[in-house]
C-alpha cells in the first residue's frame, strides 16, 4: 500500500489533503462549536442569524471544513515563499509541499485525539486548551525538521536550512501557540 | 384505654402521613391556578408584559409598588439609576435585615427585563423572587441580612448586575456570602443548581432542601473559548451571576433546562415548545399550555429550596466556608498560566536550539558536502507506465505470420 503510494503522487497529492481537512475539522471542532453556538445565542438576541439546534453544528462543521480548505491551500504556498526566501533551491518542491502537509494532518490529528479529553473537565479544557496544540507543535516540528533533513540536506547545506527553520518555526509557534 | 392509645396512633399516623404527603406534593392540575407562583407569573406578563431593557422606569415602579404590597407596605424598595448605552435602567432592590446581625449578608436576584413577554425568562424568577422575600420579611429567625434585587437589562450583557456590583464597597463585597440567581427556572425539562463546577457544601445543602433539585453536571456543555469569562465558556454563565462569581463572591445559580437534549450543548428542553427562551414564544400562554402544573411546581421548589437554606442552622457556617472552596478562577480557569509554563519551556528550546546550531557549524567545517538527491516519491518503473510489445498481449489477434506472407516462407 505504502509503496503504491510511492510511486504515484498524484494519489497521494489528493489523499493527503483530503485527510488534511477531516484532520483540521477533528482538531478544531470544539473550538468552531463553541463560537457557532455563542453566535446562536447572539442571533437568538439580536436577530441577526436564525441557526439552532442541528444547524448549529453543522455550522461549525462546514465553517471548520472550510477554514481547512483555506489554510491547505494556504501552506504550500508559504512553504514555497520559506524556501525562496532561505535561498533553498536544491529541495523537489511538490514533495516537500506534500510532506508539509502530511505534518500538519498529523499534528492536527493527534491533536484532535488529546482535545477529546478536554471534555472531561473544565479544568483540562482551559489548560489542555493551551498546551495539547504546543506540545503537538513541537513535536511535529521536530520530527519535521529530521524527516527532511535525512532527505535531503548534507552537513553542508543544513546549517542554512537549520537556521531558518527555526526561526519560522518558532515564530509560528510563539505567535500561534502561546501569544 | 387500649382503645383510645390506638385511635390515637392510627390518627397520628395518619396525620403524619397527609403532612408530609402535602410537604412534598406536586401541585395538582385543579388547583395550581390558584397558586401564589401561577397568579405572580401571570400578572407580571399581564400587566408589565414590554420589559425591554432600555424602556422600564415604569416597570421599576410597578414592581416597586408590587414590593410593597406584598408586604403590606412595611418594606420601600429602592430603585438603582445606571446608564444603559444612550439611555438608563433601572435595578430594584430591597434590603431585609437579620433579626440579629452578624455583619453579613447575601444576595437573592432575578432579572425582570426580557426579549418580548418572557414568562419563562425571566417572569418565573422574578415571581419566585418576590415569594421568597415576602416569606424570609415574615419570617422571625432571619440569621443574616438578605438583599433582595430585581436586576434590569441582562440581556443586554448583564449590565444591570454589573452595575449593581459596581455601587458596591470592597467591604459590601467581602461582606457578602452567597450570590443566589434565578433565571429561568420554569420553562426547562430538569431544575438545576449550579454552584461550583465540583462538589461543595453550599450545593449539598441547597439540593438537600427539594428532590426536584438537581446540580448541573459538572463538564456538561462546555466550550473553550479563551479569555471568555471564566477562560470557557458554557450558557449557565450568561447570567446575572456571572459579575458577582468573578469578584469572588460564592454564586448559586438556579435555572431549568437540560444536557440530553444535544448530544453537544444545553437546551432549554427537548421538546421543540418549551425550547422558546429569547424568543417571541417565551409567552405566559405558552407555558400555561406546554407546562401546565409543572411550572409552579418549578418554582415552588426554588422557592422552598432557598428559603429552607438561608433558614437552615448551617446556613451561615456553610456560606462562609464556600468561599474557601470556589475554584481558583486565576490559576485553574486562566489560560494565562499555561501559556507562561509554555513560554518557558519554549525558552528552552530556544536556547537548546541555538547551541545546536552552533553543533552544526562545526560539522559542516569538519564533514562531508555529499549530494543528496533523496526523494519519499519512488521513480515509477517504465513497465508500469508504457507497455511494451513483447509484454502486451494483442486481445487475441492472430500473429502477423499467419495474416501477411513473407518472401522467404514464399520459397
Amino acid at each position: 500500500m505504502f509503496n503504491k503510494l510511492r510511486a504515484n503522487y498524484n494519489l497521494s497529492n489528493v489523499l493527503v489533503r483530503i485527510a488534511f481537512v477531516l484532520a483540521f475539522v477533528f482538531c478544531n471542532w470544539q473550538r468552531f462549536l463553541g463560537v457557532a453556538y455563542n453566535m446562536s445565542f447572539q442571533s437568538i438576541t439580536g436577530g441577526t442569524l436564525d441557526i439552532s439546534g442541528v444547524g448549529v453544528l453543522l455550522l461549525s462543521l462546514s465553517s471548520a471544513a472550510l477554514m481547512g480548505a483555506v489554510l491547505m491551500l494556504l501552506i504550500p504556498f508559504l512553504s514555497d515563499v520559506f524556501l525562496n526566501l532561505a535561498k533553498i533551491h536544491s529541495v523537489p518542491r511538490a514533495e516537500y509541499r506534500l510532506l508539509l502537509l502530511l505534518f500538519f494532518t498529523i499534528g492536527f490529528f493527534a491533536n484532535g485525539l488529546l482535545n477529546l479529553i478536554n471534555l472531561a473537565t473544565p479544568l483540562l479544557l482551559v489548560w489542555g486548551g493551551v498546551l495539547f496544540p504546543f506540545v503537538v507543535s513541537v513535536c511535529c516540528c521536530f520530527a519535521f525538521y529530521r524527516v527532511t533533513v535525512r532527505l535531503y540536506f548534507n552537513d553542508v547545506t543544513v546549517v542554512n536550512y537549520f537556521k531558518y527553520y527555526v526561526v519560522v518555526s518558532a515564530a509560528l509557534i510563539f505567535f500561534l501557540e502561546i501569544l | 384505654m387500649k382503645k383510645a392509645v390506638l385511635f390515637a396512633i392510627v390518627i397520628s399516623i395518619v396525620l403524619t402521613c397527609s403532612i408530609t404527603t402535602a410537604a412534598f406534593a406536586e401541585t395538582s392540575a385543579a388547583d395550581y391556578k390558584s397558586s401564589q407562583a401561577y397568579t405572580l407569573v401571570k400578572e407580571i406578563c399581564d400587566e408589565i408584559p414590554d420589559r425591554q431593557a432600555g424602556k422600564n422606569e415604569q416597570t421599576a415602579i410597578w414592581l416597586q409598588n408590587k414590593i410593597g404590597e406584598l408586604t403590606d407596605g412595611g418594606i420601600t424598595a429602592e430603585v438603582q439609576r445606571f446608564t444603559l448605552v444612550d439611555t438608563f435602567g433601572y435595578n430594584v432592590s430591597v434590603l431585609l435585615p437579620a433579626k440579629v446581625s452578624c455583619g453579613k449578608q447575601i444576595i437573592i436576584g432575578a432579572h425582570y427585563d426580557a426579549e418580548g413577554q418572557g414568562a419563562g425568562d425571566n417572569a418565573a424568577g422574578v415571581a419566585a423572587a418576590l415569594m421568597i422575600m415576602q416569606r424570609l420579611y415574615k419570617s422571625d429567625v432571619l440569621p443574616i441580612d438578605v438583599r433582595f434585587v430585581l436586576f434590569d437589562a441582562e440581556e443586554s450583557g448583564f449590565v444591570g448586575s454589573q452595575s449593581f456590583l459596581a455601587a458596591m464597597t470592597q467591604t459590601d463585597i467581602d461582606n457578602t456570602l452567597v450570590m443566589f440567581n434565578l433565571d429561568s427556572i420554569a420553562n426547562g425539562d430538569n431544575l438545576y443548581l449550579w454552584c461550583e463546577n465540583k462538589r461543595t457544601d453550599l450545593a449539598e445543602l441547597i439540593t438537600s432542601k427539594s428532590d426536584m433539585l438537581r446540580e448541573k453536571p459538572y463538564a456538561k456543555g462546555t466550550f473553550n473559548l479563551a479569555n471568555y469569562y471564566y477562560g470557557y465558556t458554557e450558557i449557565p454563565q450568561n447570567s446575572d451571576h456571572t459579575p458577582f462569581r468573578l469578584a469572588g463572591i460564592p454564586t448559586a445559580l438556579f435555572f431549568s433546562g437540560t444536557y440530553d437534549a444535544k448530544p453537544w450543548n444545553y437546551a432549554e428542553s427537548k421538546d421543540p415548545n418549551k425550547n422558546v427562551m429569547n424568543s417571541a414564544q417565551d409567552t405566559f400562554d405558552n407555558l400555561d399550555k406546554y407546562n401546565g402544573a409543572q411550572f409552579v411546581d418549578k418554582i415552588n421548589a426554588v422557592v422552598n429550596s432557598v428559603e429552607q437554606t438561608v433558614l437552615d442552622d448551617e446556613f451561615v457556617t456553610v456560606a462562609v466556608n464556600q468561599r474557601a472552596q470556589l475554584v481558583n478562577l486565576k490559576v485553574w480557569y486562566q489560560p494565562w498560566w499555561a501559556r507562561l509554563v509554555c513560554a518557558v519551556v519554549f525558552a528552552i528550546l530556544v536556547v537548546l536550539a541555538v547551541l545546536y546550531y552552533r553543533k552544526l557549524q562545526k560539522n559542516a567545517i569538519l564533514g562531508t558536502a555529499e549530494v543528496k538527491n533523496n526523494s519519499v516519491f519512488s521513480t515509477p518503473q517504465a513497465e508500469n507506465i508504457f507497455a511494451f510489445g513483447d509484454k502486451k498481449t494483442d486481445g487475441g489477434n492472430p500473429p502477423a505470420e499467419d495474416v501477411f506472407t513473407f518472401d522467404d516462407k514464399k520459397k
